[in-house]
């Protein structure tokens, strides 16, 4: 089933300029699975890695603001916002690992609850995925190639946080499939709501 | 690094300089050697900024030689924040710099008869202590630049800014970085306004002429070093995220966490984390020509730190650590990288902790002096205390006073002092430590090392919420041992994971001092060192009393999770069982 978008916006930007757009990822990136997915599930099937980065690569995993140690085996079974991070630093991220020796020190909402059960299978959930840091860097970049789906309103405020970079730097901009000016696009979208659909190029591949 | 060089300041006579023998405190370094120093020759009831108190600048076991990450240094005293003792520490150069001199320690005794200000200059010729009224009540750049004019280019120094001389509680003691600039505190716990009642505005060190301090096994050292390099660079964080995007990658995670102070510690979460995150932090510094990756001081292989520029391109201040992001930023609800980043150098130019100074504007924020999320009028009230007004003074004094002054019942504080980025109702293992840490609340009094390593306290089943307390002191424990050695404490998330990385260190400190430690014998040097500062706190009126969160994070619920601390008073009372 696929999202419902209120605008599809093309922008191209230099090369160099891509990690800039990068930090979109950590935003939220909007997709829908069948409930009832394992969140290993969902990042086998809408990441562009494989098992052994998902696995290695990918050491902190929050579910609505909880920690998951066990990506198998903790489903998803309804909206829900899941974040994916390399290790990180300090006692908070070895405390936050998953399966970290020091998970004890965040006791008192240590295990996802109440999401191990199926409540009904064929039903869509919408979930928003957030990529931080070193995930982020290594996809990123495919991963707007390829086009995702993001709050509309979110972008915006990004837009307009790096908006003289973006509007120096983008060579084009392409609005519901007609060209606008970069400087146009707080204008364009700022009353959409609900969700747009984002590609990104790069002047070189 | 076998002697001690101590400076009399007064009052019976004039500043003076004296070196004697290392004698009872061979052994010591870093934490290790301030907190001997204080507790065996500072009186716990004296008045912090008296004449009884001293000031100790000591390098860890390591630093001077070629072990990486071997920086770090430590100022200890008895704290005018907290009145208990206090061990803070900084990277920089002046470690290296200190150690290749050949001093395990600096103390600064006495207090002069009068209001004048000095400088010492200490190099391979010796001890010089001279008249610096003409430093007065300049900022750290400004001090460090007339510094330059006199020295030239080859020295480092250890500073204070206005608000040391003014002898305020957040006062913190700059250390120059390897571009000579003053971006490095020992920020924690007033140590600044110490130096200040000491009459002393700058040491300045040269080691010109002096070489590398030598391992008594160089063969094997040097094998244990490039062993524990490896170690570091091959690991995940301190290999890949730390170089990336410094500390401030946390900015991001601990905000998804629920766990991000926000709003002076009202909610877990932040709208506006994505701004001021690491990753956009990295982003802006390499679009503006600063850099995203740096190291604070020669031998840094994990080089967490970079260089901010404004947006014409010009240094302003180093990349602000994640601490500080988090204080001026989403605990005071400011979301622009830019004001934080002129916070941070505000911060470093009057010499004041970055922590303490973002939690005391939070709640001066709360007290209705600015509204949250005002990065102007958050810019303005931190340069009150540079230009010394009564409302500076008060801000400079920490959140405690200014929560006391302006009535405001919700002050992050344990101890007096504030507490960092993580909020102890999401992180309850942390709160054990904010609570107990013989330092007020300090994130990094427990820091890391793992305790299946040490095998501190027996074996934890850490997934068990009981085993917090235990793990708060096994981390307390490990942390204080690993500030003795003067390596940084960033290290830790490499010998967490990493048995061979963590065997290297150890084999790193035996070559060189001809030891045979092994880990238990860390874990002795870690109880020794908190049990000498306990004891302290202990004579200098401290109880179980003050190893407690304030009131508010039992009774009022965190978002999102809607959780309040609840570690038990009792369990509290129980960390220091060892």
């Amino acid at each position: 089933m696929a999202i419902i978008f209120s605008a599809e916006v093309r922008i191209t930007v230099p090369y160099k300029r891509l990690s800039l757009l990068r930090l979109l990822t950590a935003r939220g990136i909007r997709f829908e699975i069948p409930a009832g997915t394992s969140v290993k599930g969902l990042l086998q099937q809408v990441l562009p890695a494989d098992e052994n980065y998902i696995e290695d690569s990918i050491q902190t995993v929050f579910m609505d603001c909880r920690a998951v140690d066990d990506i198998e085996n903790t489903m998803i079974l309804g909206p829900c916002t899941i974040a994916v991070s390399s290790a990180m630093p300090g006692v908070f991220g070895a405390a936050f690992r998953k399966k970290g020796v020091y998970s004890g020190l965040r006791c008192g909402y240590r295990e996802t609850p109440g999401r191990r059960e199926t409540e009904n299978p064929d039903k869509p959930a919408v979930v928003t995925l957030k990529l931080f840091n070193k995930v982020a860097e290594d996809i990123g970049k495919a991963m707007l190639a390829k086009g995702i789906y993001m709050d509309a309103q979110e972008f915006l405020k990004f837009w307009k946080q790096q908006q003289e970079v973006l509007e120096k730097e983008c060579s084009r901009t392409i609005i519901d499939g007609k060209p606008a000016e970069p400087g146009q696009i707080p204008q364009l979208l700022e009353g959409k709501t609900g969700d747009i659909r984002l590609e990104v190029l790069t002047d070189r591949q | 690094m076998d002697k001690i060089l101590r400076i009399q300041m007064g009052p019976e006579q004039a500043p003076a300089a004296r070196t004697e023998p290392i004698g009872d405190y061979a052994g010591f370094g870093g934490r290790g050697m301030t907190s001997a120093i204080i507790a065996g020759e500072v009186p716990p009831l004296c008045h912090p900024l008296g004449e009884d108190n001293k000031l100790v600048i000591a390098p860890g076991l390591l630093s001077g030689s070629s072990a990486a990450m071997s920086g770090r240094i430590s100022v200890g005293c008895k704290s005018p924040l907290t009145g208990g003792i206090k061990e803070a520490n900084s990277g920089g150069q002046p470690a290296q710099v200190l150690a290749r001199l050949g001093y395990a320690a600096i103390v600064l005794e006495g207090k002069p008869a009068d209001d004048k200000l000095y400088k010492v200059v200490v190099n391979k010729d010796g001890v010089e202590i001279l008249p610096a009224d003409d430093l007065k009540m300049t900022g750290n750049y400004d001090a460090v630049e007339r510094l330059k004019a006199e020295y030239g280019d080859k020295f480092c120094c250890l500073s204070i800014g206005q608000a040391g001389e003014m002898k305020l509680a957040a006062a913190t003691v700059a250390c120059t970085d390897m571009e000579l600039r003053p971006s490095r505190h020992a920020g924690r716990g007033g140590v600044g306004a110490v130096m200040g009642s000491k009459g002393v505005k700058a040491i300045v060190l040269d080691d010109s002429g002096m070489s590398m301090r030598s391992a008594k096994d160089p063969d094997k050292f040097k094998e244990a070093n490039k062993t524990f390099v490896a170690g570091l660079k091959n690991h995940a964080v301190t290999g890949q995220g730390l170089p990336a995007y410094g500390t401030n990658v946390l900015t991001n995670v601990v905000n998804e966490a629920g766990a991000y102070p926000t709003y002076n510690f009202k909610t877990g979460r932040f709208a506006g984390a994505s701004a001021i995150s690491g990753e956009t932090q990295a982003e802006t510094e390499t679009a503006r020509g600063g850099k995203a990756t740096h190291g604070c001081h020669r031998g840094c292989v994990i080089r967490c730190s970079g260089i901010w520029m404004d947006k014409d391109g010009h240094y302003l201040t180093k990349q602000p650590e994640y601490e500080t992001v988090w204080s001026h930023g989403g605990n005071c609800g400011i979301d622009d990288l830019d004001a934080i980043a002129m916070l941070d150098r505000l911060d470093d130019d009057f010499g004041l902790d970055t922590i303490e100074m973002g939690a005391t504007i939070g709640v001066a924020m709360e007290a209705g002096l600015a509204e949250f999320g005002d990065s102007d009028r958050a810019i303005e009230l931190v340069r009150e205390v540079g230009k010394a007004t009564p409302l500076g003074r008060i801000l400079g004094s920490g959140a405690a006073v200014t929560g006391k002054v302006f009535g405001v019942e919700r002050v992050p504080v344990v101890k007096n002092q504030s507490m960092p980025a993580y909020d102890p109702r999401s992180v309850q293992g942390m709160g054990v430590t904010y609570a107990t840490s013989t330092m007020g609340a300090d994130h990094t009094a427990g820091y890391a090392v793992t305790a299946n390593l040490l095998g501190v306290g027996g074996n934890v089943d850490a997934l068990k919420p009981e085993g917090q307390i235990e793990l708060s002191r096994d981390l307390q424990v490990a942390t204080a041992a690993i500030d003795s050695t003067g390596m940084c404490l960033f290290i830790a998330f490499a010998i967490l994971d990493q048995e061979e990385t963590f065997q290297a260190m150890l084999d790193m400190i035996n070559s060189f001092h001809g030891l045979n430690f092994t880990a238990d014998d860390v874990t002795d040097m870690g109880k020794k060192i908190l049990k000498l500062e306990r004891d302290f706190n202990e004579r200098a009126g401290f109880g179980p009393k003050d190893d407690r969160l304030p009131e508010y994070f039992r009774k009022e619920a965190l978002e999102p999770h809607n959780i309040t601390f609840q570690v038990s008073d009792n369990d509290l009372d129980t960390v220091y069982n060892f």
